[in-house]
């Protein structure tokens, strides 16, 4: 063999300085920027056990072969039932609750039209009312009572009731002047033969008779305005003789809400014309700002009182007992224009006279319009609330008169809903824990109807149920489940804001969540739970709190596999899940350990219940809740970490996901990553990854982030074992390697791929996984044949050059196997090279580049001892050092590699550059070559063509460049570094290129001006 | 004719009521219709104020009918005077002021204004102008007239205020033809109750309360039925005429039993009046408990009761 090159022996040093840096940043793991050496100190010490399998079998293969079946952490899964679409959700709704009022007719089209023009009719009233703002805050706050208990408005009005108009009103039964002879003298028994007649008049519907109750409305104001007051007075007394008849009781709220609208409305207009008789210069703005407790004795005038006299005795007549009544309630207000000491002893005589009528409903409805007056005249007073409130309560033992009616008894308890709203409302106001414990007292007396408890709870403040939460849960205890469930919906919020008793809001706990185990209906258990879920948190800690958890999840999933069999309909289970969104979130919030939550296991399964839309929305609120925890607090809990990984798999919908949402998610799942922590339990780690990568194969970038921590596994490894356990280490780090090699394959990225590979080998080298490390790097020469020609845009060769030559100067160290020939490795890159897509426009000007580079890497292999070593590992100069067959091999290798060079040159000659940015760098580059190949060899005379291929190429590119003005910018730029080189060449070498070098000069020259 | 001048009386007292020594003041307007007259002459001007108890209706009732020809009209309140001296009214100075004080007529009493069916007291003003052509205008206007402490001369002076009453009801106690008492023995009812008092304020109201013991059918109603009893005597015979003047219901429907229920009722205005007796004329009132059931029984309680005026 004909040497025309020489090895330079001295170069040692250089490779070694240009080297080191990037050897620091790629042999290093990448996430640690910080650590500064490659190598890794071990300790002496090693108390740390490193659990590892004897035979590590890649996670990915085995997820992949048997599916989720044998993963022991998986579960089975479940379909949601919920999500399941259902045709006439509202309709549905509706149905039930107009059945629940009443039969439903099947209604056909015109009837659906009528009814909907009357109720177009009463909204349009409706909404005069609230314009004028007519009726005083008092009624107004119980008539919203009325309308959202009784749903008025939407109320089927398509009912028949019993015509209580006639064809001619009934006029006012008082005494006409006319004699009417009587008995008079003994008391006496008589028997009269005809019984009085039941009505039997006929059907009205019930938008008629609303309707009518509105005309009357309108007779009263259009009668009063006409300044007949007695008319007014008589149509007043007749709409409260609507009220008698409850014939159809469902019916009587709504009549009653109508009609009461008619006696506030007389009430106003007597009263203000009351006030501007005392205040005849006042204007009428002035007048209703007039509080009716500042008119005193002395500014009424006698005019005013007279009139007032007058009403008084002309209600007093009023021959039945509830108009009257009603009346005289209404105009209460009138004593303050006559004797403002009555009003009191009257309004009691009134609230007592509630006892007088016979029907309950008429009886507290009425006791529910004296409340609204006693709110106007006598806020704060309590007394009669009380004395009423203890009448319902033996009113309700009247087993044979208290909803003997056709209505179930619960229904017809909810006729006084509004009554004990009010009631307790009022009461509540300023209220005392003295006044509390009263009525409770009276409560507890009673039947404790679980109906009449709730109204009392909701309507009373959190701190006064708190005081008595024990007394109230033992009452609780012993009614029925369901009534239960219903109190505990609004008890439970109730104490949970105001309970300072721990102790006992940890027996209420463990008593609610007995019961609440056996709920079967899903929306009253999420309304239960969503209030429980707060007094737990401020009852229990820690463990305790868990097991709760625990207890509730597992119900929850439970109730939500019965929920498949049911017919639930997609609005309500929105609704449900918004609100189990809401309590997760709220767990979540609360908990001071995260992963106490993530580990109860059911936790996990209740979230798969979620339809998809939701559950994304679910997860990611969870897992950026669980990332923005304090950044020390770490997750290290398996089932924890299990669970985090099912969570974020919850936002991977491998069909359908965006490459933004892939975007988020590879970041989400980074920045949990950092939250995770198994501590010393490296293998944990590893395992997690693997899971990792078989639910989010698919999103991109999030591949290298698992490679980089798989490899970082290493090192920690490395620092925790300290030495020991080698053989234990050694399999684990076996089986990161072989997790990255894996992982790898999924990157999208060509370039990503190329770089994680020739990371991988070394660090798998690093630790002296010679096979490992050999057939990374074997693979990463096959991934250069796969390459495209471009990349983002760019040529291939552009973009790969630089990991081409980080690959070349890592396989410097790289042990070629004995027995596959010297520098295998080498030699397969060199092919590899050949099949490269070099890009033609340049004429491979990178190529040249590389090919020097792979001299540089032969004179390395040739030196007796290399520029750098892995610690531990053994590099080729301990192989083949000395060994001449060797060193022929290179010589051969590099004479090769130097005609190619040649050939290369020669080629980019024949090529038609033109732009002088492209010249400018082939310039630069092919004078970086030289400078490099006069570094590295000695040349003898041989070496001299190619040597001249290249100086032509520089000739005619420096030619080319001075054509035009870029070029000659490039051309100054150049200068100094192709003095540099040409005074290299005289230096090193004997070619002579002194003619092309001097015309060079000269146009370098040139160009300078 | 058509008359020229209106005479308008007006009270200084809104309300018209006076009660015995008030003095009643008011003043009465000419108004003339005539705008452009500035001057009338007049004979006289002068006011009379006249208080009378007298029967009326004679005709509905044979017995009064018969009795009547003794029953006259009786003066209790009878006084005059003159309003202005002069014999010509002004244009700009036409009201004239007139007071004088309730007084009674001779040896007779101040009684309240009262109007039954068959006994009438009436207080009114007559105002009459007389022309210079002779021509007379008049114009009445009646006055209330209300007399603190009338009806306590009613009362036994035994009897206190207030006087309580309490009462039971049950069918045992009850008068009742034979068919009725055979059917009532099926009935159970026991009532407790309690009318406050017996003699009452006639601006205060009638109440009291009562208590459903027991009763084994339904109630339909409890009625309170004022009765005025008007009582004409003299020596042509005696009448006794009992008038329902108000029915309040104080219980409507089927109450609760056991229960304290209170019941009121106010008296009215002019339909009844503290207790008397003058003369031949007497009022009196009762009470009258009406219990109506649904299965027919009708059971009624009497009650006298006084009012008195305090």
């Amino acid at each position: 063999m004909t040497s025309q090159i020489v090895f330079k022996e001295k170069d040692y040093e250089f490779i070694y300085k240009t080297r080191a840096i990037q050897l620091q940043q790629t042999t290093d793991n990448p996430l640690r920027l910080d650590r500064p050496k490659v190598t890794i100190q071990r300790g002496r010490k090693a108390n740390v056990q490193i659990r590892t399998k004897g035979n590590f079998v890649d996670p990915l293969s085995r997820a992949t072969n048997q599916k989720t079946q044998t993963n022991p952490l998986s579960r089975p899964q479940t379909v949601d039932p919920l999500a399941r679409p259902s045709v006439q959700p509202t309709q549905k709704i509706e149905q039930s609750q107009t059945q629940a009022q009443a039969k439903s007719v099947e209604p056909n089209k015109l009837q659906q039209q009528q009814q909907q023009e009357g109720k177009l009719e009463i909204d349009a009233e409706e909404k005069q009312l609230k314009a004028t703002g007519e009726f005083s805050i008092y009624w107004q706050e119980i008539r919203e009572d009325f309308q959202n208990i009784f749903q008025i408005k939407t109320y089927d009005l398509d009912q028949p009731v019993p015509n209580p108009f006639g064809s001619n009103v009934q006029s006012m039964n008082q005494f006409d002047g006319q004699a009417k002879t009587a008995y008079s003298g003994d008391s006496k028994i008589e028997y009269q033969t005809q019984a009085p007649k039941q009505g039997t008049s006929k059907m009205i519907l019930q938008k008629t008779y609303i309707q009518k109750v509105l005309d009357i409305r309108r007779d009263l104001k259009r009668q009063w305005i006409n300044g007949d007051k007695v008319a007014s007075l008589q149509l007043a007394i007749q709409s409260c003789k609507l009220l008698i008849d409850n014939d159809k009781p469902l019916f009587a709220p709504i009549k009653y809400v109508y009609i009461i609208d008619i006696l506030e409305t007389f009430g106003k207009y007597v009263i203000e014309r009351l006030l501007k008789l005392s205040y005849p210069q006042y204007t009428d703005q002035k007048i209703a700002e007039i509080s009716l407790q500042s008119v005193v004795g002395s500014n009424i005038s006698e005019t005013a009182s007279e009139i007032g006299r007058n009403w008084i005795n002309k209600i007093g007549s009023i021959r039945e007992l509830l108009p009257r009544l009603y009346i005289e309630a209404t105009l209460l207000k009138v004593y303050y224009f006559i004797d403002q000491s009555q009003i009191k002893p009257i309004f009691n005589r009134l609230i007592k006279q509630v006892r007088a009528i016979g029907d309950y409903i008429n009886a507290l409805y009425f006791a529910l319009y004296l409340f609204r007056i006693g709110a106007e005249l006598f806020s704060g007073e309590k007394d009669y609330l009380i004395s009423t409130l203890k009448d319902f309560f033996i009113y309700m033992n009247q087993k044979n008169k208290f909803g003997k009616l056709d209505i179930q008894g619960d229904q017809y308890l909810r006729l006084f809903e509004p009554y004990l709203i009010q009631t307790f409302r009022q009461y509540s106001q300023n209220c005392t824990e003295r006044e509390f414990k009263d009525i409770f007292e009276h409560f507890r007396q009673s039947t404790q109807n679980h109906f009449v408890l709730k109204k009392m709870i909701e309507q009373f403040q959190a701190v006064h149920i708190s005081t008595l939460a024990l007394e109230l849960f033992s009452i609780m205890q012993a009614y029925p489940v369901d009534n239960k469930y219903q109190l505990y919906a609004c008890f439970l919020p109730k104490i949970a804001k105001g309970l300072t008793n721990v102790a006992a809001g940890s027996e209420i706990c463990e008593y609610v969540l007995q019961d609440i185990l056996q709920i079967k209906s899903f929306p009253l258990f999420l309304e239960i739970l969503a209030s429980l879920i707060e007094l737990i948190f401020r009852s229990f800690q820690g463990y305790q709190k868990n097991q709760f958890f625990f207890l509730i999840l597992q119900r929850f999933n439970d109730l939500f596999s019965m929920v498949e069999k049911d017919q639930v309909n997609t609005n309500q289970s929105k609704e449900t899940f918004i609100k189990l969104h809401q309590f997760i979130i709220k767990i979540f919030q609360d908990s001071q350990d995260i992963s106490e939550i993530l580990q109860i296991d059911t936790f996990i399964t209740c979230i798969q219940f979620f339809p998809e839309d939701m559950k994304k929305l679910v997860c990611n609120d969870l897992l950026s809740m669980i990332i923005n925890r304090d950044q020390k607090e770490k997750i290290s809990d398996p089932m924890a970490v299990h669970s985090i990984v099912k969570l974020t798999a919850n936002l991977n919908n491998k069909k359908s996901i965006t490459k933004d949402e892939q975007k988020s998610l590879a970041k989400i799942i980074n920045l949990l990553l950092q939250k995770i922590d198994f501590g010393k339990d490296l293998e944990q780690t590893l395992n997690l990854y693997a899971e990792m990568r078989a639910q989010f194969g698919n999103i991109s970038g999030l591949s290298e982030i698992l490679i980089d921590r798989a490899l970082d596994l290493i090192f920690k490894g490395k620092r925790l074992s300290k030495g020991k356990n080698q053989k234990k280490i050694i399999s684990f780090y076996q089986a990161c390697i072989a997790y990255s090699f894996i992982t790898i394959p999924t990157i999208d990225n060509p370039i990503s791929k190329l770089r994680k590979y020739i990371q991988v080998a070394q660090v798998g080298l690093s630790l002296n996984l010679l096979s490992q490390s050999e057939a990374v790097v074997k693979t990463t020469i096959e991934t250069l044949l796969e390459l495209p020609e471009t990349h983002n845009g760019r040529p291939i060769d552009e973009v790969v050059t630089p990991y081409i030559l980080d690959l070349i100067s890592f396989i410097i160290i790289v042990p070629d196997d004995p027995s596959a020939g010297y520098l295998n490795i080498f030699q397969g890159l060199l092919k590899a090279f050949e099949q490269l897509k070099w890009n033609p426009k340049n004429g491979g000007i990178y190529s040249i580049v590389i090919y020097v580079n792979c001299i540089q890497y032969l004179c390395a292999q040739v030196q007796e001892r290399l520029p750098y070593h892995f610690e531990n590992v053994k590099s080729n100069d301990a192989l083949f050092n000395k060994d001449s067959q060797f060193s022929l091999t290179i010589l051969e290798l590099v004479q090769q590699l130097y005609t190619k060079l040649g050939e290369q040159a020669a080629a980019i000659i024949k090529l038609n550059i033109t732009d002088s940015i492209e010249n400018g760098l082939i310039v630069k580059q092919m004078l970086s070559c030289l400078n490099r190949l006069l570094l590295l060899l000695k040349f003898n005379k041989e070496a001299e063509t190619t040597f001249s291929i290249f100086v032509d190429l520089i000739y005619k590119k420096i030619n080319e460049l001075n054509r035009d003005r870029t070029g000659k910018v490039q051309l100054t730029l150049l200068k100094a570094y192709f003095l540099q080189t040409f005074n290299n060449i005289e230096k090193s070498t004997t070619f002579n290129f002194d003619e092309k070098k001097n015309q060079m000069i000269n146009i370098l020259e040139a160009a300078k001006n | 004719m058509k008359s020229e001048y209106i005479l308008q009386i007006k009270f200084d007292k809104a309300n018209n009521t006076f009660k015995p020594g008030d003095f009643i003041s008011g003043g009465v307007t000419v108004v003339f219709t005539d705008p452009t007259m500035k001057r009338l002459e007049i004979q006289q001007f002068i006011w009379k104020s006249e208080g009378t108890i007298i029967s009326q209706n004679k005709e509905t009732h044979k017995d009064l009918e018969r009795m009547s020809s003794q029953l006259h009209p009786v003066l209790l309140h009878q006084l005059d005077g003159q309003l202005t001296k002069d014999k010509y009214i002004l244009q700009e100075k036409n009201t004239f002021p007139f007071k004088y004080q309730l007084t009674p007529y001779q040896d007779r009493k101040i009684l309240e204004t009262y109007v039954g069916v068959y006994v009438a007291i009436q207080y009114s003003i007559e105002t009459e102008l007389t022309l210079s052509n002779g021509l007379k205008v008049t114009s009445t206007i009646p006055y209330f007239v209300y007399v603190p402490g009338q009806g306590s001369d009613r009362i036994k002076p035994t009897d206190k205020y207030p006087r309580v009453e309490h009462f039971l009801i049950t069918p045992d106690k009850l008068l009742g033809n034979s068919s009725t008492m055979n059917k009532s023995q099926n009935a159970k009812f026991r009532i407790n109750g309690l009318i406050d008092t017996s003699i009452c304020q006639f601006q205060e109201d009638f109440h009291g309360s009562l208590i459903i013991e027991e009763c084994d059918s339904e109630i339909r109603t409890i009625d309170l039925q004022l009765i005025r009893v008007e009582k004409l005597e003299n020596n042509l015979g005696k009448i006794s005429e009992a008038t329902e003047i108000q029915l309040i219901q104080i219980v409507e429907g089927n109450a609760t039993r056991g229960l304290e229920i209170p019941f009121h009722m106010i008296f009215p205005k002019f339909f009844s009046c503290p207790n008397f007796q003058f003369r031949e004329f007497s009022v009196d009132f009762e009470v009258n408990l009406v219990m109506i059931l649904y299965d027919g029984f009708k059971v009624t309680l009497n009650f006298p009761i006084n009012i008195i005026r305090k």
